[in-house]
């Protein structure tokens, strides 16, 4: 079904005069163009992947996803590492302060 | 595809910088704790949310006991010298390892007797909800503590 807008469209394109000239061999350059993207060979797992990679972070919203989710890691990793690490050191701390007390406890520590 | 490699790497600069800082965080005052003189009388202060004063004072009452503590220390090393020469002389129980076992159970009393005396003294000198923990806490780790005791581990996450 044709609207008006596309009739009108239709008409300015056949009044559209090219007044530049066409570039030398032009046709023969676009086919040779789409003949060696037609000739590449398949692309590997790293090919692949950096495609895919390239593809994935062309979207702004997965980028800044991918970033959010790997600065919740890192905050929750460092979060539970650092509170063991406080618990180890807490353990520690108060059994050398029971052995410094306790001369029983010298002589286990020995 | 370098703009992709680049926000690869961003990520993982993001998730290592975020780790590190919050595990720094969380472990500066341990980090302070190992750096100090005594680290286990900051890990008492820090526990026990002494104040300056208070620690200053169970500072000088450690101090003024650890002498105490390890010459009691060399005279059960001596006597368990003293036994152990005996066991090597005789395969049986003698008077004379009965009298030295006597000994040393006199010294243990004694040394006990000491320590809970160090106790009290420490605990007064505490704000009395966390002298009447760090009381309990210690006697269980100390006095109280041996086979078929309950170990009530470090105050901070063990005790309620």
């Amino acid at each position: 079904m044709n609207l008006p807008e596309d009739q009108m469209l239709g008409k300015l394109l056949k009044e559209w005069k090219i007044s530049q000239p066409v570039p030398p061999r032009l046709r023969e350059g676009v086919w040779r163009r789409i003949a060696r993207a037609e000739a590449q060979p398949e692309l590997g797992l790293a090919g692949g992947w950096n495609e895919w990679l390239a593809r994935m972070f062309a979207k702004p919203a997965l980028a800044v996803g991918y970033i959010t989710v790997l600065l919740a890691a890192g905050l929750t990793a460092g979060y539970f590492r650092g509170e063991d690490q406080q618990h180890r050191v807490n353990d520690e701390l108060a059994a050398r302060y029971v052995q410094s007390l306790d001369p029983y406890q010298h002589f286990s520590a020995k | 595809m370098k703009r992709a490699i680049a926000i690869l790497l961003l990520g993982f600069a993001v998730a290592t910088l975020a780790y590190a800082v919050v595990y720094h965080g969380a472990t500066a005052q341990e980090r302070e704790a190992m750096q100090s003189d005594a680290p286990e009388l900051y890990w008492l202060k820090q526990e026990f949310h002494l104040d300056d004063a208070q620690f200053q004072r169970i500072s000088r009452m450690h101090e003024g006991y650890l002498p105490q503590c390890g010459e009691t220390c060399r005279k059960i090393a001596e006597k368990n010298v003293e036994l152990k020469d005996l066991f090597d002389r005789t395969n049986a129980v003698t008077p004379e390892v009965e009298q030295k076992l006597g000994e040393i159970a006199r010294l243990r009393a004694e040394c006990q007797a000491n320590m809970l005396r160090h106790f009290y003294e420490v605990s007064q000198a505490m704000p009395p909800e966390e002298g009447r923990r760090y009381l309990a806490w210690v006697q269980q780790k100390t006095i109280l503590s041996g086979p078929g005791q309950m170990d009530m581990g470090n105050p901070a996450h063990k005790m309620p």
